[in-house]
């Protein structure tokens, strides 16, 4: 997949529109996932996804033998989100406020319980942060995660490991009791 | 970190949204507004902005010189041969010929004796 991917950016520089919209689709929902989890806002995780795209097609920067296009492409999201982190200095408070809703008790409680597993993440340093949602939640390899971070793999785990720990203490009241029926059934 | 770590369920209690469609047709448009286009394409698509007097002056100009060389072009003769010009003239007066009665063709490449 990931020598496709390559030849898939190599084919979308030189012209061939299918070529970028096959690896597109590919990756636009997790890099969407990881831009709007950093930012907590739907409209900026959109506005960095496709500002990757375009940088992607104008610096020719990538080297297949350095790493894959998976995670050039999450390294950049990860810098362009940040950025627009710094520049608006903005808190998640449109991922936090706009989901409680009423509705049945169950709806209501996972909707509790996943707005304070948000909360938990986003509390967490930001280093810490990308870490660990490359890795729970996008699945990427420490290989990957190092690329897109920009630094050695021992570093991830050490990051990994710490955000972990943090969380466990954090989210251990909800560990401790089972989710809302039905949802994980 | 296995499948069963309580900590990994918990955390994928928070879902994230799908991206709008709004997303995808941005991002194509983005994409053509960035690729090149092919000679073809450029060739189709090329521009010339004249302004319309420049052009109304350059179809008068062109259909006057049409008109003034159709005018001036003289009805065509035959131009006469000029017998100073000619420096040799072959005669062939067949007159009072006559062939040899029993005479026998002979043909004689040129160059070869007998």
């Amino acid at each position: 997949m990931a020598e496709d991917d390559s030849r898939l950016l190599t084919e979308a520089r030189r012209g061939d529109e299918s070529s970028f919209l096959s690896l597109y689709q590919r990756h636009r929902t997790p890099l969407f996932r990881f831009a709007w989890r950093l930012t907590g806002s739907t409209a900026i995780a959109e506005d960095v996804v496709q500002e990757c795209w375009v940088l992607i097609l104008q610096q020719d920067r990538f080297r297949a033998d350095c790493g894959s296009v998976r995670g050039y492409l999450f390294g950049i999201v990860r810098n362009l989100a940040f950025q627009r982190l710094r520049i608006s200095d903005r808190e998640s408070d449109e991922r936090l406020d706009g989901e409680t809703d009423s509705g049945p008790f169950e709806e209501v409680l996972a909707a509790e319980r996943s707005q304070a597993v948000a909360r938990a993440v986003a509390a967490l340093p930001p280093l810490q942060r990308e870490a660990l949602i490359l890795f729970e939640y996008e699945e990427l390899s420490l290989e990957e995660i190092a690329q897109a971070t920009a630094v050695d793999i021992g570093a991830v785990k050490a990051r990994l490991h710490r955000a972990r720990e943090t969380l466990r203490r954090r989210l251990a009241p909800l560990m401790a009791t089972r989710p809302a029926q039905g949802r994980w059934s | 970190m296995n499948e069963k770590d309580p900590l990994r369920s918990v955390l994928h209690e928070w879902e994230a949204p799908a991206p709008s469609a709004s997303l995808d047709t941005r991002v194509r448009a983005a994409y053509r507004a960035w690729r090149r286009p092919t000679f073809w394409e450029r060739l189709w698509s090329f521009r010339v902005s004249i302004p319309v007097p420049v052009l109304a002056a350059a179809v008068l100009l062109i259909a006057a010189g049409l008109w003034l060389e159709r005018r001036s072009v003289p009805p065509q003769r035959p131009a006469p041969v000029a017998p100073a010009a000619i420096g040799y003239m072959t005669r062939l007066e067949t007159s009072g010929f006559q062939p040899l009665p029993d005479g026998e063709i002979r043909i004689i490449r040129s160059g070869v004796k007998k």
